[in-house]
């Protein structure tokens, strides 16, 4: 198979005494292992990255007292509450306080099967690999309405309607701009799609010329769609630290914390991975050249997670230097300028389809782009000019 | 292979549920989320068919696609009437909206 | 080819496992009968089912919970939950598209419209009499044997085939059925478009009408 896993060879031996089928399941056993214990690695240090960057960015230093550098903070704030008293509301409903948190973390951990860490290394490889995630994602909006509701508590409700409707309202801009990237590349599957841009000669589709920079603009919609579909600020008027104490997620207590705590990493994890695969290069390392080192699969893993890093370093400078939308702000935002926005980057990065759409030449396309670009200042100098009028 | 059979058995099963829940509910609410399982069962039988018979030219998936949509607008509509409905009579229990009339006033 | 007996005996542990779970308050004894019941269907069903048959029965039984609960709001909570896992039952019948599709549509869609207005719409409980109760479960099983009775005996032998798909081809088979859809049932897809829309004025409609709202101290803040 050209998709097995890059260790199955290890493996062989055991097809002597096993049934085959049992040898696969023991392949996607190890695989689930292996790839679930780095995702969780993840998850340990991510926060710790980002404490430490808003902290250095606020003139202060952060963890630094549990191991060295403070690296050992998470884990220990983990034993912590893990340990607490989980305390449930009196009039809360225990089935919608459980089934929030199982569906949430759930559908979070199963959304990091398509995504591959190297060229060989994934959980599985569907036939729609990037619409499974999209799927998983329209799941998290019910989920979050069902925790707010359950907990009984009037600010957990409000929250939960803000934060259903702030995350229904980001995805559509965020499938848009998948979708476009999608059909230029025509497939669903993240492996391919970053293999392609390891391909000598074409650029990250955030800056390649085979886009006609058109991916400029529809990574950047997918950027802010994705910071938004993972509650960080400047949209985390559900949570609202200092105001709803946390939005839906009032009222969890003990290892119910620390499972809200690991799945909004997980969101954060996921969000800039989607972005990393569709617009960022993968696990590619070099972006214009095609060099040997580049396709081995420990290179591959250590370049993935130093990207992934990055944006988490880009997610705690946001977090440190812009304020929090209002609600009103936020939504009108999804729903009135990035909706238009990649609408029409979308349409005009479909003129860009390998097989060449409706017979267009080179130039045509180049024309396409211009036009894009044309109507997208068009349209925020118009949305602009007018809005400055109210509020 | 699974056989077929099991298939058709699990529509069987969610279709009878729906139609218990249509059968004893009065509450409109419960009776659209009924409504959903039978829609649901009769989606099952026709990716299941598709699957078992080879078609190649995705009839089953086209019916089920169909349905999920006709679903989806069904539903819409129905929880928007459910409210109007809410808001005029003070009342979604299905069997006592006509003797309420016209009335605003409240038990 | 199943004997009647299987089919009758699996239809039935399918409709009575949500019974017995409600008998019991302890989450471990969910558990176990869980994996005992599962484990009676894989037996019934043959070795090949052994992913399918918990499925199946975690989905009867969140329908069948769906169906028989007192609180709105509970029911669809569960609704959600059913329609999750049915749609990962789809995968089983090698059409993974409908896997996402189902699961974007009837997750993201219809279960947060159902749960908002569980919300909006402050009728908590229902309660249903005993004898219609019994009735309808009476017509339920017979109708299922009923259902059953048919099916079996029309059903040739059946061979499933191959996969019609090749896994890393999900694009190409959306492409050519988006083909299909819009060559052959050409005349259905406006139709549909025009059903959606005036579903989606006729609810925006039915929301704004300024009609005289009773419980005025019974609002919710948004």
């Amino acid at each position: 198979m050209t998709d097995s896993p890059v260790y199955e060879p290890l493996f062989q031996p055991l097809f002597n005494f096993l049934p085959d089928k049992m040898v696969i399941g023991v392949v996607v056993a190890f695989t689930t292992l292996v790839l679930g214990s780095w995702v969780m690695i993840q998850q340990l240090f991510g926060p710790w990255v980002e404490r430490k960057v808003m902290a250095r960015m606020q003139g202060r230093r952060g963890p630094t007292y549990v191991g060295w550098k403070g690296i050992l903070q998470i884990p220990a704030d983990l034993l912590k509450l893990v340990f607490k008293e989980d305390i449930m509301p009196a009039r809360a409903d225990r089935l919608g306080f459980f089934v929030s948190i199982a569906l949430i973390s759930i559908t979070s951990i199963v959304s990091f099967a398509p995504l591959p860490w190297g060229t060989n290394l994934m959980g599985a490889n569907f036939g729609v690999g990037i619409l499974y995630v999209f799927a998983v994602f329209s799941l998290f909006p019910p989920a979050m309405f069902i925790g707010g509701w359950s907990s009984n508590s009037k600010y957990a409700l409000i929250g939960g309607f803000r934060s259903a409707g702030q995350l229904l309202a980001y995805e559509i801009p965020m499938f848009l701009s998948g979708i476009a990237i999608i059909a230029v590349n025509g497939t669903f599957s993240l492996r391919t799609i970053t293999e392609n841009q390891m391909v000598s000669g074409a650029g990250w589709n955030l800056f390649s010329h085979q886009l006609g920079f058109l991916g400029l603009i529809t990574g950047f919609v997918f950027f802010i769609a994705g910071v938004a579909e993972s509650e960080r600020i400047p949209f985390d008027i559900p949570e609202a630290e200092a105001e709803l104490v946390m939005g839906p997620r009032t009222e969890f207590s003990g290892w119910r914390y620390a499972l809200i705590m690991m799945v909004e990493y997980i969101h954060l994890t996921v969000n800039s991975l989607l972005f990393i695969y569709l617009f960022f290069g993968g696990y590619d390392a070099i972006p214009w050249v095609d060099l040997a080192f580049e396709h081995n699969v420990v290179v591959q893993i250590i370049v993935l997670t130093a990207k992934l890093y990055l944006f988490v370093m880009i997610a705690a400078w946001l977090r440190s230097a812009l304020p929090r939308m209002r609600i009103d702000q936020l939504l009108s935002l999804g729903w009135k300028q990035l909706l238009p926005i990649a609408l029409i980057a979308s349409i005009g990065t479909l003129g860009f389809v390998k097989p060449s759409l409706l017979g267009l030449g080179e130039m045509w396309k180049w024309i396409v782009s211009a036009i894009t670009f044309v109507l997208i200042f068009i349209f925020m100098y118009l949305h602009f000019s007018s809005t400055r009028r109210r509020n | 292979m699974i056989d077929i059979i099991w298939f058709i058995l699990f529509s069987t099963a969610l279709f009878v549920t729906g139609l218990l829940g249509v059968i004893t509910q009065t509450n409109g609410i419960r009776i659209l989320i009924s409504v959903e399982f039978m829609l649901n069962a009769a989606n099952i039988n026709f990716i299941a068919f598709n699957s078992y018979l080879g078609l190649v030219d995705f009839s089953g998936w086209s019916m089920a696609l169909f349905v999920i949509a006709i679903a989806a607008a069904e539903a819409a509509i129905g929880l928007a009437i459910f409210i109007s409905v809410y808001r005029s009579f003070g009342d979604i229990t299905l069997g006592s909206i006509f003797s309420l009339g016209e009335a605003t006033e409240v038990e | 080819m199943v004997s009647y007996g299987i089919l009758l005996a699996v239809l039935g542990i399918l409709l009575v496992f949500p019974q017995i779970m409600r008998l019991f308050d302890n989450t471990l004894i969910h558990i176990v009968l869980y994996f005992v019941f599962s484990g009676i269907l894989v037996y019934l069903m043959g070795t090949d089912a052994t992913i399918l048959a918990p499925l199946m029965l975690i989905t009867t039984y969140f329908a069948v919970m769906a169906v028989i609960e007192t609180r709105v709001m509970r029911a669809a909570i569960f609704l959600l939950l059913a329609m999750v896992t049915l749609g990962f039952s789809y995968i089983f019948l090698n059409s993974e598209i409908l896997t996402a599709l189902h699961i974007s549509v009837y997750g993201g869609g219809i279960a947060i419209l159902v749960l908002f207005a569980a919300v909006l719409i402050e009728e908590n409980s229902s309660i249903v009499d005993e004898r219609t109760q019994i009735n309808g479960y009476i017509i339920t099983f017979a109708l299922a044997m009923i259902m059953i009775s048919l099916v079996f005996r029309g059903i040739p032998k059946s061979n499933a085939t191959t996969s019609i798909i090749n896994i890393d081809d999900g694009f190409t088979l959306i492409r050519d059925y988006s083909y299909f859809l819009w060559t052959t049932y050409t005349h259905v897809i406006p139709f549909l478009a025009l059903l959606i829309l005036g579903a989606l004025i006729g609810a925006v409609r039915l929301a704004l009408t300024d009609k005289e709202v009773i419980h005025e101290e019974k609002e919710v803040a948004i």
